[in-house]
């Protein structure tokens, strides 16, 4: 099998992923009508055909053709556009029963001019058109692709009719890609320091306050792969070097139990675990902080419990300072 | 849709949306995407509606509802893991919409898309509703 470019090659291998052997690629493929017996078409010779380089799939009962747009640093234009539009809503016109949907992908982006015939004409844009100059990695628009296509396989198990019209399919697209942007600009903002303890997801801070805030810290324990916190709920804080997981807790804690340094109050008296464990559990999480090399939850009874790798601290936040020591 | 609406079932009583999760995750074929960007489900065939205004939205007319709400057909519902959220009053409900959810708003005589974000006191959207804040 051949490819015109890198970007081709693996929308295809994208496709097969999701959709197996239903999936094919043709260069110079002469598209031709289903139903040429329309009085309109009679000055054609045969029937009406066009060479396109296509990339099909099969799903369900619909047809998705899929266009692909390698311009390097250059966006697709709305030429590209409506070409495609063309070639889809022909197949439709003069289809024997086939339903025809479209799809464009061009990494490099669209400029705005796409929008509107992308719309009215029904063709889900990759990646999508959100007003404002936005570029995404060819493995985003991959899995842009990837995402979507397996929701539209499962989509078309229900009742479709209407993805068909315009600007439905259009804006199904739109709903399945839009949200990467917010999770590329997590990458950036967190890189690998959240992620979820059952998945491996990328996750955020803010994720973990909305998971952890009001529930009980039920132990704590120090062992030489990290330190692990139980909450109810079956929820787990774990802190492995820099990084940060948090989720269903693992059924199984990796390490063996160490000593770690713990500290009280504000200027850092040490302290034993158990003193630390003492004032600590039972507690309810109020609000969690994150200061790169150190995460701090605040507890119930104005405790703020402070994790960093090799150090435990707890400390009262009341003032004045010295009068509120533990 | 976007993450936390008020839904209500066939009924038009208030319904959990993670209790309607919970429904739709016992069907697989449901759950569109439920991946590191987030959630969607199709809820399509199930008479789920979303609370939009209390009067018509266009004229204004009491809901033909006993309850009096006005209400749309969901079809979707998308929870966002990553994005930004606003707080905008669109008819006579408080919504939390995903911070770039397009909207359709009506100018003069066309239509035109604005973003959740974008959206000002006093534009009506195509459905009728006016932006209150």
């Amino acid at each position: 099998m051949s490819f015109k470019n890198d970007l081709e090659e693996q929308v295809y291998e994208c496709a097969r992923r999701v959709c197996g052997d239903a999936v094919s690629i043709e260069h110079n493929k002469t598209v031709q009508i289903e139903d040429a017996m329309s009085r309109e078409l009679a000055s054609f010779v045969g029937p009406p055909k066009k060479e396109i380089d296509v990339i099909t799939a099969d799903i369900a009962d619909m047809t998705l053709l899929i266009s692909c747009k390698d311009f390097d640093a250059s966006r697709a234009e709305p030429a590209h556009v409506q070409e495609w539009v063309a070639v889809v809503n022909t197949m439709n016109a003069y289809s024997a029963g086939t339903k025809y949907l479209g799809m464009i992908v061009s990494p490099s982006g669209f400029t705005s001019g796409c929008e509107p015939w992308a719309s009215a004409h029904n063709l889900g844009l990759i990646p999508p058109l959100k007003g404002k100059k936005l570029t995404f990695t060819l493995e985003t628009c991959l899995q842009m692709i990837e995402r979507t296509l397996k929701a539209l396989a499962k989509r078309l198990k229900f009742q479709h009719a209407e993805l068909c019209r315009a600007p439905n399919f259009y804006e199904f697209v739109y709903k399945m890609t839009e949200p990467f942007e917010g999770r590329d600009r997590a990458s950036v903002e967190y890189g690998s320091r959240y992620t979820l303890l059952d998945t491996g997801w990328m996750s955020s801070f803010g994720e973990l306050v909305r998971m952890l805030k009001g529930k009980e810290l039920l132990s704590l324990r120090t062992t030489s792969a990290g330190i692990f916190l139980n909450f109810a709920d079956n929820l787990a804080f774990v802190m492995l070097g820099t990084r940060i997981q948090f989720g269903p807790s693992p059924a199984n804690l990796p390490g063996e139990d160490i000593l770690l340094r713990c500290e009280k109050n504000f200027v850092g008296e040490p302290c034993s675990i158990e003193f630390l464990k003492t004032m600590a559990i039972g507690k309810q999480v109020t609000s969690a902080g994150d200061w790169g090399n150190r995460f701090e939850f605040g507890l119930s009874d104005d405790l703020m419990l402070a994790i960093e790798p090799d150090r435990l601290q707890i400390y009262r936040t009341r003032n004045p300072i010295d009068q509120n020591s533990l | 849709m976007s993450d936390k609406p008020i839904l209500l079932n066939s009924k038009h009583e208030p319904i959990d949306i993670d209790d309607l999760l919970e429904t739709c995750r016992a069907d697989p074929d449901r759950i569109l995407a439920d991946d590191e960007v987030g959630l969607v489900a199709y809820v399509g065939d199930m008479d789920i509606f979303s609370v939009s205004g209390l009067g018509d939205p266009i004229t204004g007319a009491p809901s033909p509802h006993r309850d009096g709400q006005w209400v749309q057909k969901v079809n979707e519902i998308s929870i966002i893991r990553f994005g930004e959220s606003v707080r905008r009053q669109i008819g006579s409900v408080v919504k939390t919409l995903a911070a770039d959810s397009v909207l359709v708003i009506r100018e003069d005589d066309a239509l035109r898309k604005v973003k959740a974000k974008d959206l000002k006191p006093g534009m009506i959207l195509h459905t009728g509703e006016k932006v209150y804040w």
